[in-house]
């Protein structure tokens, strides 16, 4: 009678803790990539501050480029509001669209601007300009590390909240899978020189 | 005053003496549940088909159903490991994990908030100077008490948290008071003691817990069957009763244990800073603050024994803590048991649209201005004038002093960008770059395919900044940049260490200063990504690594001079002190026999060690380096290499202290 009632006890608590155990590896995981995005909202921010200095500096020169100043100013703000739902919600699907979208609208208007500034040879011998586009582009580097770190941790946590035990704890805790982060760089934008010699 | 390494025996035998507390409040529990059970057995009036009358064992408790005796202390044993087992299983993902659980929010090591940055150069003050790689900083958001915690295994994976009210509230020598004070559980060897309070009082909380679970079942269920739901419900409400027991018990032991080490953290705090004044206004700062030192998070009791000071209003013999009255008046006599009562720190708002300063154009946050700049020539010259005496001073103010002056002197580009893992892998990169220019284009040739290309732009881009720091300055650097390469992914931090490998390997012999990197690397990020293997220790007498002492002495003893007979000497020194039995006596190796590869052989064995033996070992090479009362540069790098990869971390060497003793 003694060992049955071990027994009884014995396996259910075995399963209970092996159910914690799988548990708890998954709120790591989830940890994990919501931390590395906190890595990728310093650096998009970073991104964004630098972002008035050059309006600033490149409004001087190019006075009549009014068109394309706007659309940075607009892309740019796009890009702060959408970096902040996403850090209120990192991995969620909508919200990592969204910033994706918004990063790569002003990736766009970025490369568009730095296409007209070829046109303006006082604007490129420009100090200050010079300056913050080497900040920019270590930022831009810097970015895409932070990315691959997340996207890494994201992968790590879908695939786990996919295999088969933990994927039933996943189902009645609710984990849902987390969206990775798709940007382009505006080293991959640049349009190449044509030459036509 | 005691060392480093007997701080830890002290803590070790700490531990030993918790078991034996442990035992017979078990004992207590067991036999509390006898009575219930037997008291619910009254209303059960048959046993194995006969009537059976449990009250007389009841009411005359000497009359013991050994039967029932026995099941009830198999099952609660079980149950109180196995709860034991699940809670150190949990504890065991690393301090960060427990930070978290704690309601800390990590700050990242390139945070540009004012309050955080000063809080980070503080800890990475102190890490510096007690030769610690920096712990992870978590901040407690919620909470406007003043209080401090750190978690984890041991220094190398230590989180160290503070309270947001710590934070705002404490000026700057205050908060290094603070500091210090986690910093020493972190050197006396309390994280170890720290995770076995919490495992084995989870187990026999673990009791109340079941009962107050069985209580909250019950009262969901239908009362069907009236005569069983009685017994449960007495079940349960007797196990909450007992687990109460248990509980009381578990504060019992909690405070035979805490009271005295929180005695020595204030004592060993005062003795790294010297200040005795700000952690007497630390403390008068929490006592005049309404809400004190509490902590609101439900993890907090549990973990109370952690923190810096009581986390509940507890008085007299429950408290984890000495009462505040008497830490203060320890440190300042003057005291007149008044407090002052202080504002809490405003409600943290988030403003979404304040911009952030970026790191480029944030002034000279907060540093402490150095009392005495040292510059790091002027430190290597005075230091080959010293002698170094026998009895050897630990962490000392002048390390501290040391370590702010050596973090004011790095160039402000390495030192922005090396708390995140892009400037943090780049200037690694640039550490192991060799000088000549036909060896680093074989370098690039070789990692061109496994570490990113703007990566190693950066490096290249750093190199001569990189390459006109001293010795002193890339070791702390390093110090700093761990923190920052832990956040890179498992599947980065592969890349990362595979490129480390290939730029070591790629010259055909390593230099010390690369060994002393790589082995720091693999020592301090290798747990965070890959599975720690517990370590047992294998060796309890240096007999058995004689051969391994034998390889570490004399490489010391080829440094500290090229006279073969002061080689000789020194290693004499080195091998007298360990005292080894005549058939076990060692001799001087060849210069052949005793390079890197061999030191990392002899170390990776030495690690297995027990503690008095690494203690001994040690010691005896701190010996050989002292044999001729010149400690060159060269000397000093390596024993400190052998000293951090066997995991004992040791200052770094500052003159006028001599050589110190592990911290």
């Amino acid at each position: 009678m003694a060992l049955a009632v071990i027994a009884l006890l014995a396996l259910p608590m075995l399963a209970a803790i092996l159910g914690f155990a799988f548990y708890n590896r998954l709120i790591a995981l989830r940890n994990a990539y919501k931390n590395a995005f906190a890595q990728i909202d310093v650096q998009l921010k970073r991104r964004h501050d630098l972002i008035p200095n050059i309006v600033e500096t490149a409004k001087g020169y190019l006075q009549h480029e009014r068109g394309t100043l706007d659309e940075v100013i607009i892309a740019r703000a796009g890009a702060v509001s959408a970096a902040q739902s996403a850090a209120a919600a990192p991995g969620d699907a909508a919200a990592m669209a969204q910033l994706s979208t918004a990063e790569n609208t002003l990736t766009g208007a970025l490369s568009r601007l730095l296409v007209v500034a070829e046109n303006y040879p006082d604007l490129k011998a420009n100090q200050v300009m010079i300056q913050v586009m080497e900040q920019l582009t270590t930022t831009e580097n810097r970015v895409a590390l932070a990315r691959q770190a997340y996207n890494d941790d994201v992968m790590f946590y879908n695939t786990a909240i996919q295999k088969v035990p933990a994927n039933l704890i996943a189902g009645w805790f609710h984990f849902t899978p987390a969206e990775f982060f798709q940007a382009d760089n505006l080293a991959d934008r640049q349009t190449p020189t044509v030459s036509f010699s | 005053m005691t060392d480093f390494f007997e701080r830890q025996s002290i803590a070790r035998t700490k531990t030993k003496l918790l078991l034996c507390y442990f035992v017979p409040a078990v004992a207590l529990t067991i036999l509390g549940i006898y009575f219930v059970v037997l008291f619910g057995l009254c209303f059960h009036t048959s046993y194995r088909g006969r009537h059976y009358d449990y009250a007389r064992h009841l009411f005359t408790p000497t009359n013991v159903n050994w039967h029932l005796l026995g099941v009830v202390a198999v099952v609660t044993v079980v149950c109180v490991a196995i709860a034991s087992l699940y809670k150190a299983s949990l504890l065991s993902d690393g301090g960060h994990a427990v930070a978290a659980m704690l309601g800390g929010r990590q700050i990242l090591p390139n945070t540009t908030n004012p309050d955080e940055l000063r809080l980070r150069n503080v800890v990475e003050e102190m890490a510096i100077a007690s030769g610690v790689t920096v712990p992870e900083i978590f901040v407690l958001d919620d909470e406007g008490s003043i209080n401090a915690f750190v978690v984890g295994h041991n220094a190398s994976d230590a989180a160290l948290g503070v309270t947001n009210g710590a934070m705002r509230l404490l000026n700057r020598d205050e908060l290094q008071a603070v500091v210090g004070h986690e910093f020493s559980h972190l050197l006396n060897g309390d994280m170890g003691l720290n995770i076995w309070l919490m495992s084995l009082l989870f187990g026999i909380l673990f009791i109340a817990i079941t009962g107050k679970f069985l209580l909250q079942v019950e009262s969901g269920t239908s009362s069907s069957s009236r005569r069983n739901t009685g017994g449960i419900v007495l079940l349960g409400v007797g196990l909450f009763v007992i687990g109460s027991i248990g509980y009381f018990c578990a504060r019992l032991i909690k405070c035979a244990v805490c009271r005295e080490r929180e005695c020595l953290a204030d004592a060993s705090s005062v003795q790294f800073t010297r200040n005795p004044i700000a952690l007497a206004s630390a403390l008068k700062k929490i006592g005049g603050l309404s809400y004190g030192s509490r902590i609101l998070s439900a993890e907090a009791d549990e973990a109370s024994h952690l923190f810096f000071a009581d986390v509940m209003s507890e008085n007299g013999m429950f408290s984890t803590h000495p009462s505040l009255t008497d830490r203060i008046r320890l440190l300042d006599p003057s005291f007149d048991g008044k407090f002052e009562p202080i504002q809490g720190p405003p409600p943290r708002k988030v403003d979404p649209t304040r911009p952030i300063q970026t790191i480029m154009d944030v002034p000279g946050i907060n540093r402490m201005p150095p009392a005495t700049v040292l510059q790091i020539a002027q430190v290597i010259n005075q230091r080959n004038e010293q002698t170094p005496a026998p009895p050897k001073p630990r962490f000392t103010p002048a390390h501290l002093t040391y370590a702010a002056g050596l973090a004011a002197s790095f160039p402000p580009e390495i030192d922005a960008i090396v708390r995140e893992p892009f400037g943090a892998s780049a200037f690694v990169y640039a550490m192991l770059l060799s000088c000549d220019e036909a060896a680093r284009q074989k370098q690039l040739t070789d990692i061109a395919g496994c570490a990113d290309q703007s990566v190693i732009n950066a490096a290249m881009q750093y190199l001569p900044t990189v390459n006109a720091l001293s010795k002193g300055q890339k070791l702390g650097l390093i110090s700093i940049a761990i923190p920052a390469l832990r956040h890179m992914s498992p599947l980065q931090f592969d890349s990362f260490s595979k490129t480390v490998q290939l730029l070591v390997e790629s010259d055909s012999e390593i230099s010390l200063f690369e060994y002393n990197i790589q082995k720091s690397i693999r020592r301090h990020l290798e747990p965070r990504f890959k599975l720690p293997t517990p370590a047992i220790a294998q060796y309890y007498a240096a007999a058995g690594l004689s051969a391994e002492c034998a390889v570490l002495f004399s490489a010391l003893a080829y440094q500290s001079s090229i006279e073969g007979t002061e080689v000789a000497r020194a290693f004499r020194c080195g091998a007298d002190d360990l005292q080894l039995p005549p058939q076990k006596q060692i001799a001087l190796l060849p210069k052949d026999d005793c390079n890197l590869v061999q030191i990392d052989a002899a170390v990776q064995k030495i690690t297995q060690a027990s503690f008095p033996v690494k203690k001994q070992i040690l010691n005896a090479c701190a010996l050989v380096v002292a044999a001729d009362s010149v400690v060159k540069e060269e000397e000093a790098e390596m024993l400190r290499a052998i000293a951090d990869a066997i995991g004992c971390p040791l200052p770094p060497f500052v003159s006028s202290v001599g050589i110190p003793e592990a911290a």
